[in-house]
């Protein structure tokens, strides 16, 4: 009896085990997607805040730069992990799934933190300095996810 | 009442979990293209 439920321990620890890396692939795409939303928030934000004169020209097409920069390395990070999963299936080795969260943090999470710098730099205070505030804590919740959070927060200081 | 409130509070948040509203990275590029081109038109019309 003792050996059959340690079977059944095993088994469930090996299908838990095979089913983790799925999730982890699950979880990269669903905080790829939150952060594209919360990205594509702060683009309608720059344009509120160049509409309203908050910030001139130049500084409104440093951000759009940055916002375009951005977009494209979230776009290489999706395709990143949509041929990922072609090639492995739902079951995607732990260490791709490594190197894929890498890639987020140091493409992605990165150089959204630059674009969110530079928004921050603007010193908008009301609804605007709200919503910034709201990205910043958004995209700290997200980098927290990968184990980032601390490191993101000191570059956003 | 307050069993309601309880769980409307539950249901935004749950709300907030998912990704109904969440955009793709190539709509968060087209809206950045958009927004680098405003204020360079010939002539400043369209503005929305």
């Amino acid at each position: 009896m003792k050996k059959i439920l340690t079977c059944l321990l095993l088994i469930y620890s090996l299908v838990m085990l095979t089913a983790c890396p799925a999730k982890s692939i699950e979880k990269a795409k669903s905080s790829s997607a939150k952060l594209a939303t919360y990205a594509n928030a702060g683009v309608d934000l720059t344009r509120d805040l160049f509409r309203s004169n908050f910030i001139n020209l130049a500084t409104k097409d440093k951000i759009a730069d940055g916002f375009i920069v951005l977009a494209k390395a979230g776009q290489a990070f999706d395709l990143a992990v949509a041929n990922a999963e072609k090639q492995y299936g739902p079951d995607v080795p732990k260490d791709v799934i490594g190197q894929l969260f890498g890639t987020f943090n140091a493409e992605v999470v990165a150089k959204f933190v630059t674009v969110l710098a530079a928004l921050k730099l603007t010193n908008v205070s009301g609804n605007f300095g709200a919503i910034i505030e709201t990205i910043k804590t958004a995209v700290l919740l997200i980098a927290g996810a990968f184990g980032k959070r601390s490191i993101v927060a000191a570059q956003l200081a | 009442m307050e069993i309601i409130q309880r769980l409307q509070l539950l249901m935004t948040l749950i709300g907030n979990v998912t990704l109904q509203d969440a955009v793709t990275w190539l709509e968060v590029e087209a809206n950045a293209e958009r927004l680098r081109k405003e204020g360079h038109e010939e002539a400043p019309e369209g503005r929305t």
